[in-house]
């Protein structure tokens, strides 16, 4: 296992529930489903993007931060890229997480 | 043409960094470099939006490299701008 962190930003025009339910039905259960144990899920909001991305000056952020193996990432990856509220999204490992955890 | 000797404006001594002196202290200790700490990250960015060279840094290759990346990654997520014009 290993620590990853997803971030993603969602259309900006979702309302604060919609964000909040697709980040628990797409995000935290898919990666539950997939075996990964979701450590913290960081609700930044809405935020003024550095550059127009879909038309739109804002996206709301979300960092999830997970227990995982790779395969489970890549399977959200995947399941990210398909879904329509989703303009960005990003997983990086935190190696420094790791450690500190063993 | 009548030659005419330029007189040399003595030159500005440019301001220097000294190496001792970096400019974030302490980077160079850090474990992580996080590409969603932008204000960290800005410091390393001309006005322009530019990654700033290691000669002006003055981070090692390693550091150098991982401050890059995560400019990179911190513009694909737009929290910082490719060009600011």
């Amino acid at each position: 296992m290993r620590v990853y962190e997803t971030m993603i930003i969602l259309d900006p025009d979702l309302d604060e529930d919609e964000a909040r339910s697709f980040t628990k039905d797409r995000v935290v259960d898919a990666l539950e489903k997939l075996g990964a144990g979701v450590r913290d899920v960081d609700h930044w909001g809405k935020r003024d993007l550095a550059y127009e991305i879909r038309h739109k000056r804002a996206g709301y952020y979300v960092i999830v931060t997970a227990d995982a193996e790779p395969a489970a990432m890549d399977e959200l990856g995947r399941q990210l890229a398909i879904a329509d509220p989703v303009f960005r999204h990003k997983t990086v490992r935190r190696p420094d997480k790791e450690r500190e955890s063993t | 043409m009548p030659k005419v000797k330029k007189r040399r404006k003595p030159m500005e001594k440019p301001e220097r960094r000294s190496r001792k002196r970096p400019r974030v202290p302490g980077i160079e200790e850090m474990e992580y470099i996080d590409y969603k700490d932008v204000a960290l990250l800005r410091e390393f960015m001309s006005e322009r939006g530019k990654i700033r060279a290691r000669r002006v840094t003055g981070l090692s290759t390693q550091k150098q490299r991982e401050i890059a990346v995560a400019i990179k990654n911190a513009r694909e997520m737009a929290l910082l701008p490719y060009t600011n014009r």
